[in-house]
């Protein structure tokens, strides 16, 4: 009987600001999200948010700050816009992006234009599936931001704004309860509205019917997509980069290393990831649009114009085991290359669905 | 005595009711999905014996099958699924791992004697009036690199790979993707296999080397190493017509 009486009693009320560190109450703040509704592009794939983590005006607004906030990198002199700059539709237009020591990454910045519409795996190896997953990586990446979580988000709950956005993004009750996680929600939500193309002279074109391609972009466009005449050249590139994001569902070995067993390329790409031979020197292929703003081109950056990419493709790429088999070489002239390039001209949209949102709050 | 008598028939009647639809019984089936070559797994980059000195390396495998059912002694059709996606270049990428199927589990199939198994190779032509921007992310529809905008079609099947040559010392990479509504086709395989609340397999193998038999001989895939042509449909009719010789269903 005592026993039962003991089990009837409430647990002793903790208090956690005995205990936890930096805090801070937050109830005081309201709480009230806002849901967000992105209005699809034509053609576009349905933006999915992962069913926790829906948009909203908060916690949009909340990764919107942190992604420009160098708070997240250990010395705070790099954020996530160093390496996604908005005015390279999210890339930084180097090679390889350099870290907060200026020691150089393994590989390009990929752009995030339409990220959220990559439901097939991020980075160019395809090593993560979603946005959330993504945000943690770069922060204790020894080259990117050398940080570590928990300094991070000590950072973060001392600050004199954050806790109060996370709480409107959140519902958090006090600082103690920032966390990681919830860090990189936020900054996935911002990503997921990161969207342009509708203001593309192709989109104008294909799908608003207000303009037409001159002769050379419309060659160029046949090249690009192989419409099936036997009779006509095609340069195939819409074998991987297809669709309206004009990006690749998987991932393929385009040649660009010779190797006749994979032991001499110095990047594995996918196979990196997988381990598997038929992976090995297969990367992502990146989105097309704004291309002529996101140079240099492939994983490594090593081609500075969308000529020598162009050139690449022509030759045929070199021997590999695993190279696609649509990468051969194209017998392309020098015109059918200019109309490529000049196709390629007409998905660059230097404007952004949701222009505030995406923009510098800092 | 006679309420009595009354009250046993109706109970028994009421017993005799509920045990005869309380019996009737479910059972599971599986799918399985196996590549070989011959007599031998079908793993990505192997290479394998072909015609006149040659041998043949996959690196793409990959098709839809759709309207898959089975049809009962009864002349009755059980519908299993309405598309999936046969992706061998996932899975057969090492010789281990092409040793597991590709397998869809399918529960509460009612009991019977099933003597066949039908489905379609590619996708029906209502269906193929969709495009991936109509399907959520999951699933395999969804994926652009599935779709051909200019054929207005999805991609049917997909078979890649090298054919290489020891004495000629040459390697020639070949495609054959198959699309459009006139290569859609539907086969239907016997089977033997009863339902009766227990988990029944069926397993399907698809031999790559009978796909690309072309009568006695082989395609000549060393003269047109390639096909994406809508207006040759011929040599993707082939491929396709030959999942009817390439199957085996145990």
């Amino acid at each position: 009987m005592g026993l039962i009486l003991l089990s009837c009693n409430n647990d002793p009320i903790v208090d956690p600001s005995e205990f936890v560190e930096n805090y801070r109450d937050l109830t005081e703040v309201e709480y009230s999200p806002t849901a967000f509704v992105v209005d699809n592009l034509p053609e576009f794939l349905p933006l999915i948010s992962p069913a926790d983590n829906p948009l909203t005006v908060q916690g949009i607004n909340l990764g919107r700050h942190l992604f420009y906030d160098p708070i997240l990198s250990a010395d705070s002199t790099m954020s996530c816009s160093s390496c996604h700059s908005p005015e390279l539709a999210f890339t930084d237009g180097l090679a390889k992006s350099i870290g907060i020591d200026g020691l150089p990454t393994q590989r390009s910045s990929m752009s995030l234009l339409n990220i959220g519409y990559n439901y097939r795996g991020l980075f160019w190896d395809g090593r993560v599936t979603t946005l959330e997953e993504q945000a943690l990586l770069p922060i204790e990446d020894e080259i990117e931001f050398h940080n570590t979580w928990t300094k991070a988000v000590s950072d973060l709950q001392v600050h004199s704004v954050y806790p109060t956005l996370f709480r409107e993004a959140f519902g958090i009750d006090h600082t103690g309860e920032i966390t990681k996680e919830l860090a990189a929600k936020a900054i996935a939500q911002f990503e997921r509205i990161i969207i342009s193309g509708g203001n593309s002279k192709f989109n104008k074109v294909i799908f608003d019917n207000t303009l037409a391609f001159t002769d050379q972009e419309r060659h160029g466009f046949d090249l690009f997509v192989d419409d099936g005449d036997e009779d006509a050249l095609d340069a195939e590139c819409s074998h991987c980069h297809s669709g309206q994001l004009f990006m690749g569902d998987e991932f393929a070995n385009n040649g660009l290393d010779s190797t006749a067993d994979f032991s001499n390329l110095i990047d594995l790409g996918r196979g990196g990831v997988t381990g598997y031979n038929v992976d090995m020197g297969k990367f992502k292929a990146p989105t097309l649009r704004n291309i002529t703003l996101t140079g240099p081109y492939m994983h490594d950056g090593r081609f500075a114009s969308l000529d020598e990419v162009i050139d690449h493709y022509n030759s045929g790429g070199a021997p590999s085991p695993n190279k696609d088999q649509n990468i051969r070489p194209l017998g392309l002239s020098e015109y059918d290359k200019e109309s490529l390039i000049v196709f390629l001209q007409t998905l660059t949209d230097t404007t952004y669905k949701y222009p505030e949102l995406v923009s510098n709050p800092h | 005595m006679k309420n009595t008598t009354l009250f046993t028939f109706i109970i028994s009647l009421t017993s005799l009711i509920l045990l005869s639809t309380g019996c009737k019984k479910e059972g599971s089936i599986n799918l399985n999905f196996n590549a070989v070559y011959g007599d031998e797994p079908l793993v990505m980059l192997e290479s394998y014996p072909y015609t006149d000195g040659d041998e043949i390396n996959f690196t793409v495998s990959d098709f839809f099958v759709s309207n898959v059912y089975l049809t009962d002694s009864d002349g009755s059709r059980v519908d299993l699924t309405d598309v999936e996606l046969i992706d061998f270049d996932a899975q057969n990428v090492t010789a281990a791992m092409a040793q597991t199927p590709i397998s869809f589990s399918f529960p509460s199939i009612e009991s019977a004697d099933y003597e066949s198994i039908t489905f379609s190779v590619g996708l029906d032509a209502e269906t193929n009036l969709t495009r991936p921007e109509d399907y959520t992310p999951e699933n395999p529809l969804s994926e652009n690199t599935r779709y051909w905008g200019p054929w207005e079609s999805y991609i049917f099947a997909r078979f890649q790979g090298n054919l290489i040559n020891p004495d000629l010392g040459d390697d020639i990479g070949w495609l054959f993707h198959t699309g459009k509504d006139d290569v859609f086709r539907t086969f239907t395989y016997p089977l033997d296999k009863s339902i009766d609340d227990n988990v029944v397999d069926i397993n399907i193998e698809i031999d790559h080397q009978e796909l690309f038999k072309v009568g006695d001989d082989y395609m000549d895939i060393r003269s047109k190493p390639t096909n994406h042509n809508p207006q040759d449909l011929e040599p993707l009719i082939i491929i396709t017509e030959n999942f009817s010789t390439a199957v085996t269903i145990d």
